[in-house]
């Protein structure tokens, strides 16, 4: 079990996380915030990338930055932005990173070869990766992060640059692996980890807001998220008064989307998503990259 | 192996950079270039390889009897009517030397070159009287205005020399074949020039060899996929161990090549056991007085392993910089101008003699003279353990950098 207690972490002045705590059984969480939220620096600290200021993280009882290399050993880790060499071919930077990971050579080559497989590039394995497209990079990062068959995947923003079938694809992946691991996907796409994460994990203000089922985070507006219809020109005038969480034009007249703390037989209530926790809850916030 | 598998895949890195293997073959060339310059003297310097099979490494009274005494009976097989050796030469103008055959002119050409070489042999017991050892050092305190311990030290060291040198006298060492220092300066052109050359090469290439390793992934955006692997933020100890490697694997090219190259072209077959301190040897205005009684190759060995191991220290004093900084543009940079530094900044020390005398102990100025390794007449860089105090005292240095850097990048966030 991965526990995190009374994590902060401070950069001079500048506080990117406060009293973050909670715990990571197996399973697969989704980690949902905007930019600047502190999601990274999260990662980055379970990566032992960083340093927390005050707190600890433990793995199964032990700090984690104690456990150094026995712990990093069950760790796979795909950083927001991947770097790889361009001049290497997947393989050759794979085994490469399979030394890194403490794996024989032996098993290296036949493990190379397995994760390639899985994210489809086989077929390319000994190709230079300079000419390769972002998708296949990204395919690459995460075949990296699997190579030691890890106890504990961490993924920053993993489906970058991948399609719509290759994403699909991914989370099938992560789904047949969730079993026996703790798997924490760190996303601003709602629909990477709506239907596959165990937990979803929202943070803001460099606090935690939630850590909880979809089911659960989507009551929190449950009766408050209201579709209608109405004439364009009353738009401004709506959103004034209402959280317009989409809108979409239909033959003159406007069809949208909302939050509203009252009712009206006007308004056709719906089932809130997780998306629309994620628009409410960080309005005004970034939530790009 | 296996323990080695990673830093072998980080030289890797570095022995398939473009830049590193371009600039390797450029200096390559270059030396190449350096040695072809000066082997229009090749031919005549074949002539004391000869003369030692004839008469031996070393040379006496008895064996300059036997010299000049050939040379006589081929001067009179040339000319009946020469009566000396100094004679025949002194009427040979260029026009008398084109009437002789081209057989002839080769002989000629082969006694001219013994004569010098006898000459040069015959005036040395006079030359090394002359020399007092204890009076050079003297001057050598007059001319940079040395006072206090530092005039001390030079003095005690000039009087361990003067005792050294009596060694050289008295052992005959100062008596073994070797090119003649004037016209050939072989001694010069090999370690002053060839050496000072690898060295250089070897500085540029070591200098950017261990920025480009340890900023690595920096460079490529690959820190945070590779330092939180098992073996983390230890990679970068690999990478010093690679660039170390590295080091070694490149200036064992420069060398290896360029010596091969070198020694091809130019005979030494007869001289390895020549000692450098030999009168022959003899290029400016004094004569090499080496601390130890060293051979030529021991001397070439001991040159060899010098220039390795200050680039060993540099190498390691760039990786702890780069560490540090973590940008290896600026790193390089860096190293480069420290090493500049060193160069000119012990000229400033005029006004202090100790200053002045400890501003000789650095690794840019061995760089910059193999051919004074050892040499007791090297003005203030003369000193018995020069380059043994030099490389310790750096290596300390480099290694307590290193450890700080490495320490530092093992706590620090990577962010």
């Amino acid at each position: 079990m991965l526990i995190i207690k009374n994590i902060s972490k401070r950069y001079g002045d500048f506080e990117a996380l406060k009293e973050i705590n909670m715990s990571l059984e197996n399973g697969i969480y989704g980690i949902l915030a905007p930019n600047g939220a502190g999601k990274t620096t999260l990662i980055k600290m379970l990566a032992t990338l960083i340093n927390p200021t005050e707190g600890e993280i433990t793995y199964n009882g032990k700090n984690i930055f104690q456990l150094d290399d026995d712990y990093r050993d069950i760790l796979g880790y795909l950083p927001q932005q991947f770097g790889y060499y361009k001049h290497y071919t997947p393989r050759q930077y794979l085994t490469y990173l399979a030394a890194l990971k403490g794996i024989s050579k032996k098993i290296a080559e036949a493990r190379t070869d397995e994760v390639l497989e899985m994210v489809a590039l086989s077929e390319v394995k000994n190709k230079k990766m300079r000419k390769f497209s972002g998708g296949m990079i990204q395919r690459v990062g995460i075949a990296q992060a699997l190579l030691n068959d890890p106890k504990i995947l961490i993924l920053d923003e993993p489906t970058a640059g991948l399609d719509p079938k290759e994403r699909a694809r991914f989370r099938q992946i992560l789904s047949s692996l969730s079993r026996n691991r703790i798997i924490l996907i760190s996303t601003h796409i709602v629909s990477d980890v709506e239907t596959i994460a165990n937990e979803i994990i929202m943070i803001k203000n460099k606090h935690l807001l939630y850590k909880q089922d979809v089911l659960s985070i989507c009551q929190t507006l449950e009766g408050k998220v209201f579709e209608t219809v109405i004439d364009f020109k009353d738009l401004a005038n709506f959103s004034e008064r209402y959280f317009i969480l989409g809108e979409r034009q239909d033959k003159g007249k406007t069809m949208i989307r909302f939050v509203a703390n009252e009712e009206n037989s006007d308004w056709k209530p719906i089932t809130p998503q997780l998306e629309d926790i994620f628009l409410y809850k960080y309005a005004n916030e970034s939530t790009s990259g | 192996m296996k323990r080695m598998r990673i830093t072998l895949l980080e030289l890797q890195k570095i022995l398939r950079s473009p830049v590193i293997v371009l600039m390797l073959l450029v200096f390559v060339g270059f030396n190449l270039f350096t040695i072809l310059s000066n082997a229009y003297m090749k031919d005549e310097l074949k002539i004391l390889n000869q003369i030692v099979q004839e008469y031996g490494l070393s040379f006496n009274d008895e064996s300059l009897k036997e010299l000049k005494r050939a040379i006589e009976q081929g001067v009179s097989s040339i000319d009946h009517q020469a009566e000396t050796i100094n004679d025949f030469f002194n009427q040979l103008t260029f026009e008398n030397y084109t009437n002789y055959s081209l057989d002839d002119q080769k002989t000629i050409d082969n006694l001219s070159l013994r004569y010098l070489y006898y000459n040069q042999a015959s005036a040395l017991e006079e030359r090394y009287e002359e020399l007092d050892i204890e009076v050079i050092g003297d001057g050598v305190i007059e001319k940079f205005n040395i006072s206090g311990i530092a005039e001390e030290l030079i003095l005690n060291d000039y009087e361990k020399l003067a005792m050294r040198f009596d060694e050289i006298v008295e052992e005959q060492e100062y008596k073994t074949w070797f090119f003649a220092g004037n016209p050939y300066r072989m001694h010069s052109q090999l370690f002053r020039e060839l050496m000072s050359i690898i060295a250089i090469e070897g500085v540029i290439l070591v200098v950017l060899i261990s920025a480009f390793i340890a900023c690595y992934e920096r460079d490529n955006r690959t820190s945070f996929v590779t330092y939180s692997t098992k073996t983390g933020r230890r990679l970068m100890l690999k990478k010093w161990y690679a660039s170390l490697l590295g080091t070694l694997i490149v200036c064992g090219f420069l060398f290896i090549v360029t010596l091969a190259i070198y020694f091809t072209t130019f005979d030494y077959s007869g001289l390895w056991e020549s000692f450098v301190s030999s009168g022959i040897n003899w290029e400016y205005k004094f004569p090499y007085v080496t601390w130890y009684d060293f051979t030529f190759i021991e001397y070439l060995g001991m040159a060899i392993l010098i220039i390795t191991t200050t680039l060993l220290l540099i190498s390691t004093l760039t990786f702890g910089v780069s560490v540090f900084i973590q940008n290896s543009y600026m790193a390089t940079v860096f190293c480069y101008l420290l090493l500049v530094a060193m160069f000119v900044i012990p000229s400033l020390f005029t006004f202090s003699s100790l200053l002045l005398l400890l501003g000789q102990f650095n690794p840019t100025l061995l760089i910059l003279n193999p051919h004074m390794y050892f040499n007791g007449l090297a003005g203030l860089a003369g000193s018995q353990y020069h380059e043994i105090i030099t490389l310790t005292v750096w290596m300390v240095i480099s290694m307590f950098l290193l450890t700080i850097s490495l320490k530092r990048f093992m706590r620090k966030d990577l962010v």
